[in-house]
């Protein structure tokens, strides 16, 4: 049995998630990286995309927006802008907003807009792989 | 009849005070709902402040970190001013104290972007020949995430174009439960003089920064400004509408008190009609 280390998960709305876990498995740009009890001091920015966590030997799946995880001898903190359980994704909106990014990306828009649209593209996408791997998992 | 028409005079008055006073009433009532909506809020946002803060201070100690744009203090001082004020008057001294703030700020200085959020900044700077460069409109009327996040990723793009080299934050902190006193603060440049009151986690050679300090750094910075300007955004609207409260409490008060005096005084105008109305049937009786 793995042993249990605290997890905080803020945004600046909310604390998504407080408690203990055995695991944790986040997206960094290097790849995916899996924390558990006793890892050395880490700062790593986080892709957009999902975080695993180990909660009683379950392992649940959430929707993660850009942040960074902070690895201490205190625990894990991941800040990030925003943070869902599938059950709380709105899919209809997600694939509306993941249609309309992924038109206005077609066009030729400014660098800013490009960007921002890429960032809601990932967004849109990763909440709906999200919802997606649990229906399959039922 | 001269007597009867004073009564009613007064009686027109009372209905008028009396519609007022809904009104103001009504507006207490609102701006105390909109102040409850967002002030638990601010809760949230504080911690994340200051866990954000203190990993910016480790990063900021680590020896590696080179010098980074967001770090320098260019030469040159071309300053932007972000100025959160209210879309509403009616909210006491609250856009007031906030304007008259930019205004002494912004006195003088050459080369100024000016950006606004909230219609009365907007209407009073202009006023004063200060014409702002970009109007926010419909943000401070929701203090969001996304709209934070917006107004930062504008900023940043013209921080790393290099066509401002300072930006400034005017707002209205809120303080213990009312508005506080208007502060204007530097957002970028970063110093590490801002993170004198915040305690490091670990013994900053320790950390491991993955990829590289500089790729943490670039992450955490947009992060750190969207969760400052989110907290500014939150607080003046917590700011602005007790303000707001306190000032229709005061006028719901005000208009009750006159509601009294006003009863008091058609009372006393009708009674006198009456007293003279039968006074001249009587006196008509005798001849």
């Amino acid at each position: 049995m793995a042993a249990f280390f605290h997890i905080d998960i803020i945004t600046p709305e909310h604390s998504f998630y407080t408690g203990e876990t055995q695991g944790v498995i986040v997206g960094t740009p290097d790849g995916e990286l899996c924390v558990l009890a006793n890892h050395a001091p880490l700062v790593t920015p986080l892709n957009v995309g999902s975080i695993q966590l180990n909660i009683d030997g379950e392992w649940k799946e959430a929707f993660l927006s850009e942040g960074f995880m902070e690895v201490s001898h205190k625990g894990v903190v991941i800040f990030t802008q925003a943070c869902e359980f599938p059950s709380d994704i709105d899919i209809a909106r997600a694939a509306a907003v993941m249609q309309r990014a992924s038109e206005k990306l077609r066009q030729k828009t400014s660098t800013r807009e490009y960007r921002t649209n890429k960032i809601a593209l990932a967004r849109a996408m990763a909440r709906l792989r999200v919802t997606h791997t649990q229906q399959y998992n039922k | 009849m001269a007597r009867l028409q004073k009564a009613n005079e007064i009686r027109h008055h009372i209905l008028a005070v009396d519609e007022t006073r809904k009104i103001t009433n009504a507006m207490q009532l609102v701006a105390t709902a909109r102040a409850k909506k967002v002030i638990p809020k601010m809760e949230y946002n504080r911690t994340f402040m200051n866990q954000v803060q203190s990993v910016m201070k480790d990063l900021l100690l680590s020896p590696h970190l080179a010098s980074h744009p967001y770090f320098e203090k260019r030469k040159t001082t071309r300053n932007t001013y972000l100025v959160i004020s209210g879309d509403k008057g009616m909210a006491g001294a609250y856009n007031n104290a906030v304007l008259q703030l930019a205004l002494r700020e912004l006195k003088g200085k050459e080369n100024v972007t000016l950006i606004t959020i909230g219609m009365m900044g907007e209407a009073f700077l202009r006023a004063r020949g200060m014409i702002p460069d970009e109007h926010l409109g419909g943000v401070t009327q929701d203090p969001s995430l996304y709209n934070a996040r917006q107004i930062v990723m504008d900023i940043l793009d013209r921080y790393d174009a290099e066509e401002t080299d300072q930006v400034f934050v005017i707002f209205t902190p809120f303080q213990n439960g009312a508005a506080g006193v208007p502060v204007c603060h530097r957002i970028l440049p970063l110093r590490l003089s801002d993170f004198v009151d915040i305690n490091e986690t670990e013994p900053p050679h320790e950390i491991l920064y993955h990829p590289s300090e500089s790729a943490v750094f670039r992450e955490l910075v947009p992060q750190f400004l969207i969760a400052y300007l989110f907290g500014a955004l939150m607080h003046s609207y917590a700011s602005e509408h007790t303000s707001r409260m306190i000032a229709m409490q005061n006028a719901t008060r005000n208009a009750d008190e006159m509601l009294v005096k006003l009863r008091l005084q058609y009372n006393l105008a009708r009674q006198a009609a009456v007293t003279q109305e039968i006074a001249e049937i009587t006196s008509h009786a005798f001849i």
